[in-house]
């Protein structure tokens, strides 16, 4: 048992004596000489034996009394029963959801956040670090962070970085962020037996010392409005010894919110010749209010850093009961922007410009916008890598597959004015040679040295497409081996070629060739595939076209990170490989993507490059290829991801903190940059859509009941009033003082009705002598 | 007629207190004003005077045929023993005494053990104002000072009678003795005696009369002034030792206020006047056990003494004489009544 004013305990223990000392003092009193003494003695001793027990039983009603009431002030605490400190020290770990729901206004412009911030504001001022309490803080915005990692006496600073939460544009992780804290709690309780932890990390790290004693109390404050959490409330909580558990209560009424779930231009990467304007697909999603709505949805481009300018406008509309609605929406992306009309001059790496979709007017405004960068190129740089290094002058029946893909890119004169092809021969392939490309067009793999291998590596890695194809000659394909170490990848090729004479079909998955979907399912039977290399992916990659049931075109984003265009630290950790085409971009390191064709492009093997496919299966591949492989990647705020590959922090290009983790947790638009300060891609943050609905009170209390305590609501229910108040403690201090009460009254009857004392323990015969009206007290008169 | 409570201021000397006591000598019987005056004669003389005129009747009223002595009138004698032929011869006022009236032998029997030495009462308030402290030395009204009063008044009223009385001072033996006279003068030698001191000796009344009963061979009232505490069956043997011996006694027990109360609130250790030990005690706690013992002591004292024909009367140390005395003259004038009937 502890208590919560130990310091009164230790008196009241002390107080026990006071009785005993008050006894032992009244016998230093002057002798009464008296006359009738044989009366005196004669009642002694008959009331000898009553006056031993009443007198003992006064004595202890007394101590009782006494020492009831003072441990009764000092508030007796039972093991487990949470609160306080002459009570136990608390160790209180607030989780605080700053996910993008916290930032729905309420009334008064106030936030969900706000109103969390006092709550938790109130929970620290219950808090005494003189008796040893202590605290740590965890924001739960997706992902969860302990900003105060080790508990800290200094209450002021984990106050200050409450005062600094903002919300975030991530949703909240209140599960992550409870194990957190939970985890961050127990360190520091094993700590505690270990050698003296350092410093507490984090800006309030310095106020404490981190450790936990194992008699301290643990409590976990859940500060949330718990909107949008149904899924979280279905994952069920580990239980974990919890003293005190703190809530806020659900946010109960219905918000409705819309949020832009996407946005996203038909065309990723645009280079002279594409038409000016294009689709932009804007999908949002509503929560709440489901009645039919109109939704107005404002598309806005502007280059990386210049101002923004309307290019599309337009209304959603929702049917009753519609959670999602989409539009497309025509205009120019690049109306407006600086690089429209040919960007920068030159090179063929162009400029950006970002999309942005935006609706208005509902109470949670930071899911009201969704981002996307379109890369702007002036050309696209390709090579072409074949056996000879130059177009062929023979006739079309000795081209060989780089002259089909040649003549496939650029069947007439407005293609070509967007692609730079060039040749070059695959033995001379080097860093210094095929550095800046986007597109590498090998079709004569087993040409290349083990230095070209090494920086094809580098370039796929740096973000270029490497479209490669199998050498025509039929010979033992060797290559496959030094091509899978280069690009990391685990693919194999059969070193013979088989026979199989039949049609192209398509993939299940098509890859970057989603857009031409329709015209692969009508062109692709028509071609005719009767030799290919078997390729085994391992699963890995994408299948757009199948021949046989073998593939036949193989893609996958591939490449080491940490090993950039701009020569990039070496010793990469190597990157892992993913499917073309997937629009969420888990992952958007800016590895090139890698697509490998089982049958060598010829005649002799396939009458693909005859046939109305193969121009816009290259045409297709290369741009959204090199869309794909250098992208400025779209990502979800909050989200895992790591930092493109040699990138070594993101710079926002609008207000907000250097991002050097890799974890964004705030919408917007972000430069990455290299080491030595170079320009890298521009990545786009969109805000996690902000799910408004309530939760139920009771699936937030069975839910934080799996943590094995009964959660108190702040600010409703009594006993979470406070840290320092606790309702056992408070509850055992009145029975101690019901039990005091009744000692005290058999102490008057004892001291009264039996006559055994000389009065209860207020004096007043003390008093009443004081002041003049007690007996006269007389000795014997001496003679 | 009942005394005024208010008293005189204090005379210049003491000729002139007896002067003015002399006139108004009921003013004089309250305790105060008997310690003022200071002197036992004195204070006896008042006391007397003033409970004679206060029941304006002598004690001297008996019919004898055999003529015994003169002695001077006193305010309340019956006139009718007037010797007028005196008066007109001396032109002063004598009583004429008969020899039946002259046979009371009084035996005064003080007990000055040490339990009479206890006083709860202040001096100066028992005593009146001016006077702070017993001739002893003492602040407290004792009983042996209250026993002492009532003893030196009820001799002189004794020798003013012509009745002879003897004083025996005991503890636990005699410890002062004066024989039966009926002489005036022998007042001083009782008065003498009384100014003794308590000793630190318990009380042994068996012995103390026997030793008494020793030197008298008459039949004697005795008049025995005692707290009695000691065993009531050794009070009680001793007082039938008397009775056996064909005398007659008046028991005074003296008792303190304080001792009657027992009114002590603190816990605090009692030390005994006649060598009990000290002992802590809880008064509040033993109060009920204490009063009971000493109320059925007193008790068994009164009836041993009325049991065996005697009279009693509990005194209270510090009260008012008047009643003691008025009783104690009239119980003589009814065992002079009896004695003659008989």
């Amino acid at each position: 048992m502890s208590f919560a004013h130990p310091l009164m305990a230790a008196i009241s223990v002390l107080a026990i004596g006071v009785p005993v000392v008050l006894h032992l003092l009244r016998r230093r009193r002057k002798p009464v000489r008296w006359g009738a003494m044989r009366f005196v003695l004669e009642a002694q001793r008959r009331t000898r034996q009553r006056l031993t027990l009443e007198q003992l039983l006064l004595l202890i009603a007394r101590c009782v009394l006494i020492g009831l009431a003072g441990l009764a002030i000092a508030r007796p605490l039972l093991a487990g029963a949470g609160g306080l400190s002459g009570r136990r020290p608390i160790t209180l770990a607030i989780v605080l959801d700053d996910g993008i729901v916290s930032g729905l206004s309420g009334e008064g412009g106030e936030t969900t956040l706000d109103r969390l911030k006092t709550e938790a504001e109130d929970l620290l001022a219950g808090l005494d670090p003189s008796t040893g309490d202590r605290a740590l803080l965890v924001l739960a915005g997706s992902p969860p962070r302990a900003v105060i990692a080790e508990p800290t006496s200094d209450l002021d600073a984990v106050s200050r970085m409450v005062a600094a939460a903002e919300p975030t544009s991530a949703e909240s992780d209140l599960k992550r962020a409870i194990d957190l804290a939970l985890e961050s709690i127990n360190a520091g309780s094993a700590s505690d037996s270990g050698p003296a932890s350092g410093s507490a990390s984090g800006p309030g790290g310095g106020g404490g010392d981190g450790r936990r004693s194992s008699r301290d109390r643990v409590g976990l404050a859940v500060l949330s409005g718990f909107r949008g959490s149904r899924a979280t409330l279905a994952e069920s909580l580990a239980a974990s010894p919890i003293d005190r558990l703190y809530a806020t209560s659900p946010e109960p009424d219905e918000v409705g919110n819309v949020a832009v779930a996407s946005v996203s231009p038909t065309r990723r990467v645009r280079v002279a010749g594409d038409p000016a304007s294009q689709g932009v697909r804007v999908e949002l999603i509503r929560f709440g209010d489901l009645e039919p709505r109109d939704v107005e949805v404002v598309v806005e481009a502007s280059p990386a850093d210049g101002p923004a300018a309307e290019v599309a406008r337009g209304v959603v509309r929702f049917a009753r009961g519609a959670v999602r609605g989409g539009a497309v929406l025509a205009g120019d992306v690049l109306q407006g922007s600086s690089v429209q009309g040919g960007g920068e001059a030159g090179g063929g790496v162009g400029g950006e410009v970002v999309l942005r979709a935006t609706v208005t007017g509902d109470a949670l405004p930071l899911d009201d916008r969704g981002l996307w960068p379109i890369g702007v190129r002036e050309r696209l740089r390709i090579a072409l890598a074949g056996e000879t290094g130059s177009p062929p002058r023979a006739g079309i029946d000795e081209y060989g597959s780089a002259a089909w893909i040649d003549l496939a890119l650029t069947p007439d004169a407005r293609t070509r004015a967007g692609l730079d092809v060039s040749w070059l021969n695959a033995r001379s392939i080097s860093t210094g040679r095929i550095s800046g490309l986007d597109v590498l067009m090998l079709t004569a793999p087993a040409a290349v040295s083990t230095d070209g291998w090494r920086a094809i590596g580098n370039l796929v890695a740096s973000g270029a497409l490497l479209v490669i194809t199998p050498d025509a000659s039929g010979r033992p394909q060797t290559w496959s081996d030094a091509f899978a170490t280069a690009l990391d990848l685990p693919w194999t090729l059969s070193r013979e070629p088989s026979d199989v004479d039949a049609s192209l079909a398509v993939g299940v998955t098509p890859g970057p060739l989603r857009f031409v979907a329709s015209e692969l399912e009508e062109l692709a039977p028509a071609a005719r595939v009767r030799r290919l290399h078997t390729v085994d992916t391992r699963g890995v990659g994408s299948v757009p076209l199948t021949v046989g049931g073998e593939p036949f075109l193989v893609t996958t984003r591939a490449g080491r990170t940490g090993s950039g265009r701009g020569g990039g630290s070496g010793g990469a950790e190597l990157g892992r490989t993913e499917s073309i085409g997937d629009e969420s971009g888990l992952d958007g390191s800016g590895a090139g993507v890698v697509a490998m064709f089982s049958s060598a492009l010829t005649l002799d093997w396939t009458d693909l490059p005859a046939q109305p496919l193969m121009v816009p299966l290259f045409q297709e591949l290369v741009r959204e290829g090199v869309a794909e492989a250098g992208r400025a990647s779209v990502r979800v705020a909050g989200e895992p991801s790591r930092l493109p590959a040699g990138v070594v922090e993101l710079r926002p290009l609008e207000r907000g903190a250097v991002i050097e983790d890799g974890v964004v947790r705030s919408a917007g638009v972000y430069r990455g940059l290299r080491a030595g300060g170079q320009r890298g891609p521009l990545l786009a943050f969109n805000p996690s859509a902000g799910d408004t609905s309530p939760a139920p009170r009771e699936a937030v209390t069975g839910w934080l009941s799996g943590l094995g305590s009964t959660p108190a609501f702040v600010g409703e229910d009594a006993d979470a009033a406070g840290t320092q108040d606790d309702g056992t403690g408070r509850s055992i201090a009145r029975l101690l003082l019901l039990i005091a009460v009744v000692a005290a009254l058999a102490e008057v009857v004892l001291a009264g009705r039996l006559s055994s004392s000389t009065g209860t323990l207020i004096p007043w015969d003390r008093l009443r002598a004081f002041l003049g009206f007690g007996p006269q007290q007389f000795g014997g008169g001496g003679s | 007629m009942a005394p005024s409570p208010t008293h005189p201021e204090p005379p210049s000397s003491a000729s002139a207190a007896a002067q003015t006591a002399s006139e108004q000598a009921q003013l004089y019987l309250h305790p105060k004003t008997l310690a003022r005056l200071g002197s036992f004669e004195l204070r006896a003389k008042l006391i007397v005077e003033g409970v004679m005129s206060g029941m304006h009747r002598s004690p001297y009223q008996g019919v004898s045929v055999e003529f015994a002595q003169h002695r001077p009138y006193v305010a309340g004698d019956d006139l009718r023993h007037l010797d007028w032929k005196v008066f007109a011869r001396t032109d002063r006022l004598q009583i004429k005494q008969y020899q039946q009236e002259t046979n009371l032998d009084l035996v005064i029997m003080v007990d000055s053990s040490g339990s009479m030495g206890f006083g709860s009462n202040a001096f100066a308030k028992a005593s009146g104002a001016g006077v702070k402290e017993s001739p002893g030395g003492g602040d407290r009204w004792r009983k042996f000072d209250h026993a002492t009063g009532i003893a030196a008044a009820l001799s002189y009223i004794t020798l003013q009678q012509g009745d002879r009385a003897g004083l025996a001072v005991y503890a636990d033996e005699l410890r002062a003795i004066v024989d039966r006279s009926s002489q005036r003068s022998s007042w001083r030698k009782i008065v003498a005696a009384l100014s003794t001191h308590v000793v630190d000796r318990e009380t042994n009344l068996m012995r103390a009369l026997e030793q008494a009963l020793g030197k008298v061979t008459n039949r004697c009232l005795f008049l025995v002034m005692s707290d009695f505490y000691e065993d009531a069956e050794r009070v009680k043997a001793a007082l039938a030792r008397l009775r056996h011996r064909g005398h007659d006694a008046i028991i005074f027990q003296i008792v303190d206020p304080a001792e009657e109360a027992f009114d002590f609130d603190e816990p605090m250790p009692f030390e005994g006047m006649e060598g009990e030990p000290l002992v802590r005690v809880n008064p509040r706690a033993i109060r009920d056990a204490y009063l009971e013992a000493f109320e059925d002591h007193a008790a068994q004292i009164k009836r041993a003494a009325l049991g065996l024909g005697f009279d009693y009367q509990l005194v209270r140390a510090g009260d008012w004489l008047g009643p003691t005395l008025a009783s104690f003259v009239s119980l003589r004038n009814a065992k002079i009544r009896k004695s003659r009937s008989s």
